[in-house]
């Protein structure tokens, strides 16, 4: 097997990844925004800015594959490969179980602020705890290209 | 603040009340806990006015030309009267397009014919078959007829005697009621009905607007009065009222001069932390800008200092460095100056605040190299170039600095965050409780100061022994037994210890927590330059067109990331500074907003 082959599959599980728990993430948000415009159509900014949280992990995984995209050639190391399947490993699933799971705190604050409740603000600084991890598997991909390097 | 208690006699009590609203200083300490069913029903109404008020600002009236002298409770009732109007329009209209698909198959034809061929001894019939059971020979068999075919039916009517009996299999439909011709006529008349009441609601939003959100405020009004009624003390058989409640120290002179005139018996006292007085935040030009943010998470607790002032610079800042592109800094700044001029007064605010994080955007993209998207390390302008090739020959880069950086201002803003904590503590209780933070800041900054000395002036550590020991003592001392004068030396060291135990574990991970800047920064950096690249390879080369898609991917790729970047760098900072900052700053929070008895009106 050529190394190549692994750093791409560690290249398909980041973006892959990532981008399914943003997908998941961001739906649930949507999915409490339509069911709390039912009860409160006036908070529909705050559904929104909610609901694009989750969006971010996607981004992280696709922004890893550019960082990483000038060294996926066919002459490759196998200790680059390997470096860029674990960066792929460790933000595809950072990013998926973290977006979800984030979507899920912001389904429950869209759905507290439909019933009349004022929690935008705190529900924005909660649902950053999860994402905190998704970034770090980003800066720690951002890292790994530079030991590449 | 300031608590004052009114003693007013009864029959100028409510003259007394109206002064007060009138220099709107006062703000009311409740004592009722339950709330009397006169108040529930004023704030139902409120909440209806408020309904019709955004039914009508909906209607986004382009010129509205006020009429003066309006009553704004009629013009409420009558808004009111239209809008069950229209429900009832609309409930009719929907029972009528039920009626007209039925009878719509059947055609036209008048109630009187039947009638007439019912007395003459023939009766209508009216039957549905589907197009596939239907049988042409039927015309000629019976005395039938084809007046309409919908949807896979044949609408059929058949004329007989009374007497006669069919061998028809058919299912037999009910007459319809009224002939789709006078159907569609109440139809129109109803629409021409609907299209007269929304023309009146354009005209209420034009010209009753104005009237009816006055209205409102009186109505609040009221309720806050009818408020200080129920909380009103009846002392010695109803003959002297008792009222009670909070003034800010700088707004008192105005009162004082009001209960001197009108010779008001009064007690003014010194409040305290227990009795939970209202909040009134006193900051001025920028960081009061800031004091929205602070709003997300809460208000400080009386006697504790405002942290406003203290997290507005870093907040900036930190803006800043998560979107880090000149470009997008640039466009904040000038659509904020732009806009400032048009929004309604409460906006005011929030623009000056994008205008301050769009110059700390522009600040760190200038530092980061980032311009809407291009890196200007790799551009070879004049300063990057120089810096570019320094950084090379130092075995570094851009990124790798804005790494240390991020880490750098989590430090200074930990320590910080102590330094507050030990003026909090000071100011609260006194110095003798804010030894132990006081230990913590002496252990952490001389221990880098330390460190620093023996990097720059090439003494080893080891030979710096002695301070090590001397710094680790005294702080230790401040730690552990002397954290607090108040309690004894064995209960000090067993919280100290605990204190410590969360330090060590918080600080490591508070620190790394500022690293999400520098991973904001580069994401939004490279999210720029992708779109950038897609621009330019997707664009083609048919001429013209090539110019076309470019600008189109461009402007959709930059707004994207405009919008996500910018989402995070307006929350991620908001985390740092009511998590890691406020927590190490010893922020409680938890005050009430202090809203004093006025005319709103």
């Amino acid at each position: 097997m050529e190394p190549i082959i692994l750093a791409y599959i560690g290249v398909g599980l980041m973006i892959g990844l990532a981008g399914i728990g943003s997908a998941y993430g961001v739906s649930m948000g949507g999915n409490a925004a339509i069911g709390a415009m039912k009860k409160n159509d006036e908070a529909f900014g705050n559904y929104l800015i909610l609901s694009a949280l989750p969006g971010t992990q996607g981004l992280y995984g696709f922004m890893g594959y550019f960082i990483l995209s000038g060294y996926l050639v066919p002459e490759m190391s196998w200790a680059s490969a390997a470096a860029i399947f674990g960066a792929g490993l460790a933000l595809g699933f950072v990013g998926l179980l973290s977006a979800i799971r984030q979507g899920q705190v912001c389904a429950n604050g869209i759905a507290a602020i439909g019933s009349g409740y004022n929690v935008f603000g705190n529900t924005m600084i909660l649902a950053v705890f999860p994402e905190l991890y998704a970034i770090i598997a980003f800066a720690a991909t951002f890292l790994i290209s530079n030991a590449i390097a | 603040m300031k608590k004052y208690s009114f003693l007013v006699y009864h029959k100028d009590y409510l003259k007394f009340l109206e002064d007060m609203r009138q220099l709107g200083v006062l703000h009311l300490i409740e004592r009722q806990k339950d709330v009397p069913d006169s108040v529930l029903e004023r704030y139902d109404l409120i909440n209806k006015v408020n309904g019709v008020v955004k039914f009508l600002l909906k209607r986004e009236i382009e010129n509205p030309s006020p009429k003066q002298g309006l009553d704004g409770k009629e013009a409420f009732e009558g808004v009111d009267q239209l809008q069950q109007e229209l429900e009832n329009k609309h409930q009719q209209l929907s029972v009528l397009r039920k009626e007209i698909s039925y009878s719509a198959p059947w055609g036209d034809f008048t109630p009187e014919t039947i009638q007439k061929l019912k007395d003459e001894g023939l009766e209508v019939k009216f039957y549905t078959v589907s197009a596939r059971k239907f049988e042409e020979e039927w015309l000629q068999q019976y005395p039938i007829e084809v007046v309409g075919q919908h949807a896979g039916l044949y609408y059929l009517i058949l004329v007989k005697r009374e007497e006669d009996v069919l061998d028809l299999e058919l299912e037999e439909m009910r007459q319809p009621e009224r002939p789709i011709s006078e159907l569609n006529f109440y139809k129109q008349k109803l629409n021409e009905e609907i299209e007269a009441i929304q023309a009146k609601f354009d005209q209420h939003a034009s010209e009753s607007l104005e009237a009816i959100q006055q209205y409102l405020l009186q109505l609040k009004e009221d309720l806050h009065f009818e408020r200080v009624l129920e909380n009103t003390v009846k002392e010695a058989d109803e003959k002297v009222m008792l009222l009670e409640g909070w003034v800010p120290e700088e707004k008192k002179e105005d009162l004082v001069a009001f209960l001197a005139t009108n010779d008001i018996l009064y007690v003014e006292e010194k409040a305290t932390q227990e009795e939970k007085p209202p909040v009134l935040l006193k900051n001025k030009e920028f960081s009061e800008k800031f004091e929205m943010l602070g709003q997300l998470y809460s208000l400080p607790k009386y006697g504790e200092l405002d942290l406003t002032p203290f997290f507005a610079p870093f907040y900036m800042l930190f803006f800043g460095f998560c979107l880090g592109d000149a470009g997008y800094g640039i466009l904040m700044a000038i659509l904020a100056l732009v806009f400032k001029k048009k929004v309604s007064k409460p906006l005011k605010p929030v623009l000056g605040l994008v205008f301050y994080l769009g110059l700390s955007t522009i600040l760190f993209g200038l530092i980061g190299g980032t311009f809407f998207g291009i890196p200007l390390y790799e551009t070879g302008l004049p300063v990057y170039s120089t810096l570019a090739e320094r950084f090379k020959a130092e075995g570094t880069d851009i990124n790798n600095l804005l790494f240390y950086l991020a880490l750098l201002f989590g430090g200074v803003q930990i320590i910080f965050g102590l330094f507050i904590k030990a003026v909090n503590e000071t100011k609260q209780f006194g110095w003798g409780f804010a030894l132990g933070t006081l230990g913590w800041i002496l252990l952490l900054v001389g221990g880098i100061t330390l460190y620093l000395i023996s990097m720059f002036s090439n003494i080893p550590l080891e030979n710096l022994k002695i301070a090590q020991y001397i710094l680790l003592g005294v702080s230790g001392l401040l730690i552990l037994p002397l954290n607090n004068l108040g309690r004894n030396v064995f209960m000090n060291i067993g919280s100290g210890l605990w204190n410590t135990y969360n330090m060590v574990t918080g600080l490591l991970g508070d620190l790394l927590s500022y690293i999400r800047l520098f991973a904001l920064g580069i994401s939004s950096a490279i999210l720029g330059l992708v779109f950038n690249s897609l621009a330019v390879q997707m664009s083609g080369d048919i001429p013209v067109l090539n110019i076309l898609i470019m600008v189109v991917i461009l402007v959709i790729g930059h707004s994207i990331n405009i919008f996500m970047s910018g989402l995070g760098a307006f929350v991620h900072p908001l985390r740092l500074t009511f998590v890691e900052f406020y927590k190490n700053a010893g922020f409680t929070g938890g005050g009430k907003k202090y809203e004093p008895f006025k005319k709103l009106t």
